[in-house]
């Protein structure tokens, strides 16, 4: 076989050079195809269909991406978020209840990570501590994972048939962390999020359960559609980039940013466009569709907070969610006033607050984990 | 040689043969992504079994028959959507077959890498012939007399021949020497 190949890379250099002759030459070649007719009709095939070839030359991101996904550097990977649209992002709310109809098991206790802010995996019942050592040991056949401090990585080494286990990765307050799941696709959660994924992705569907927000990019393959769980809703991927914010006793809202999914509840069903979102207040009720604003809802990806007119309630709300703090207000009116604020995500709330104060409107009391809202109005 | 210069080496080994590996996958696959991503698997077995000191022949022999391999594990996995590969199912298991997709798809890469060898004017006359347009509808497009562009195309595929035949003389010379 291997001589065979030799001869028809041979040959197809003579093609080349045949189809690239102007005036008929009568040489070797064309005896050959007067010889062999399966062959002479290889070429006219090849001859018809060479007006539709790329001819464009490879391009160095090509080579950067395989490079990125195989020969692993160890190094810290970029903000990869707007790289390219062939990423489709599925952001699913874990909710914390799952019904466990895949393990049949009983939801191992909610873990109090010893490291406190370190975020931890879960695999049937041992849990690891994600921290800057590295996961060192780790007993599944065929499927290899790479961790650095703020990523972790799978891949399954082999094509034949894996057997799956659980994962869950819980992300405390505080943290945050990256995800590159079996298939390539790319999670980052946020605070405060629990995300539960099977390695490797078996069946006709990848699904996956998440509660508290997180921004997926997906890897595309039509043959297996990307689902992101949060309650009794799901998000199906069909090639996208978006983000699902999904925290327990809030509406979630799945804001879409490149590419298309399709949002569903118990009761309703919608297709978003990139810069819509779909809220959904409460089990049984309808999903309402809206403009949004990506800036806003992605600002997290980037460590920062950006509140567009909001009320007071609801910038404090998540900063109380961040910083784990409890709020209180002097009157009604006060959590209703609308704030607009862009800022780092500090690593106290002190230096948000003053941020707010500069605004000369409210003022704020700090008396341990409680903080006091007062308008000066 | 050094680790950075054999990584050096197999990167131009990957954008050079990049592409005819993943159209061969797509032939087998029928499907863009996937095509890719077996590409992509083919050449990091090439990766683990890299040596600089294989001829190219050596290096697409190896590629198409890994390529060959992943799309086989793909369609046995029925990864593949069946409907889109009906029609290719009995051929494409084929000697014949994979025989014939590598002919096809080293006849493109020679012509493509060929053709990005020549000067910008050339390659521009040289990419419009291929792609079907006539003489009179290049002569408009480039806004030039029909026969300055019969010369140009005399030129370009003048000095395109002389590159295919250049690698086909050194290959044939080094196999004398070698």
């Amino acid at each position: 076989m291997k001589q065979k190949i030799n001869e028809r890379l041979d040959l197809a250099r003579r093609f080349a050079r045949r189809l690239t002759e102007q005036d008929a030459v009568h040489d070797e070649l064309d005896r050959q195809l007067e010889e062999d007719p399966g062959l002479k009709e290889l070429y006219e095939d090849i001859a018809a269909n060479l007006h539709a070839v790329n001819m464009e030359p490879t391009g160095r991101e090509e080579w950067m991406d395989f490079e990125r996904r195989y020969l692993f550097s160890g190094r810290r990977r970029r903000n990869l978020i707007f790289r390219y649209a062939a990423v489709a992002c599925v952001l699913v709310a874990l909710t914390v209840g799952l019904s466990l109809y895949f393990s049949g098991q009983e939801e191992p206790p909610v873990v109090i990570s010893s490291g406190g802010n370190l975020p931890t995996l879960s695999v049937s019942d041992q849990v690891y501590a994600l921290d800057s050592a590295g996961i060192k040991q780790f007993a599944q056949q065929h499927v290899i994972m790479q961790q650095t401090e703020k990523e972790l990585t799978y891949r399954v080494d082999t094509v034949a048939p894996v057997t799956p286990e659980w994962h869950t990765i819980r992300v405390p307050r505080q943290a945050e962390f990256t995800l590159v799941l079996a298939d390539g696709s790319r999670v980052r959660l946020n605070t405060n999020t629990t995300l539960r994924y099977p390695v490797p992705f078996t069946g006709s569907t990848r699904d996956v359960w998440v509660e508290g927000e997180a921004f997926f990019e997906v890897s595309p393959d039509q043959a297996k559609p990307f689902v992101v769980h949060f309650e009794d809703n799901h998000v199906t991927v069909l090639g996208t980039a978006f983000n699902v914010s999904c925290y327990k006793q809030h509406p979630s809202r799945t804001t879409l940013v490149r590419g298309s999914v399709s949002l569903s509840n118990s009761l309703d069903s919608v297709v978003l466009l990139p810069g819509q979102e779909g809220i959904i207040r409460a089990s049984g009720e309808n999903i309402t569709v809206r403009e949004a604003d990506v800036n806003v809802v992605t600002a997290w990806l980037n460590d920062r907070f950006y509140f567009k007119e909001l009320p007071l309630s609801e910038i404090m709300r998540t900063l109380g969610e961040w910083y784990d703090v409890k709020v209180r207000f002097d009157r009604e009116s006060t959590a209703a006033m609308l704030f607009s604020i862009e800022t780092r995500r500090y690593e106290d709330i002190d230096s948000v607050l003053r941020i707010l104060e500069s605004t000369k409107k409210v003022s704020f009391t700090r008396k341990g984990n409680m903080i006091e809202v007062r308008s000066n109005l | 040689m050094k680790a950075s210069e054999e990584r050096k080496r197999f990167e131009s080994v990957y954008l050079d043969y990049f592409q005819a590996i993943r159209d061969f996958c797509n032939s087998f696959l029928k499907d863009g992504e996937l095509a890719r991503d077996m590409a992509q698997d083919a050449f990091f077995s090439l990766w683990n079994n890299f040596d600089p000191a294989y001829s190219e022949k050596e290096i697409l022999s190896f590629l198409y028959t890994a390529a060959r391999n992943k799309c086989f594990d793909q369609l046995r996995l029925q990864k593949v959507v069946e409907s889109k590969i009906r029609d290719l199912k009995d051929t494409v298991y084929s000697d014949m077959f994979f025989l014939d997709e590598i002919t096809r798809r080293e006849t493109y890469r020679i012509v493509r890498e060929s053709i990005n060898k020549l000067p910008d004017r050339s390659r521009q006359i040289a990419l419009l012939t291929l792609q079907g347009f006539s003489s009179q509808e290049i002569a408009d497009q480039l806004d030039v007399s029909i026969n300055t562009v019969k010369t140009l195309k005399k030129n370009a595929y003048a000095k395109l021949r002389e590159i295919i035949s250049n690698q086909y003389v050194i290959l044939i010379l080094l196999k004398y020497f070698i």
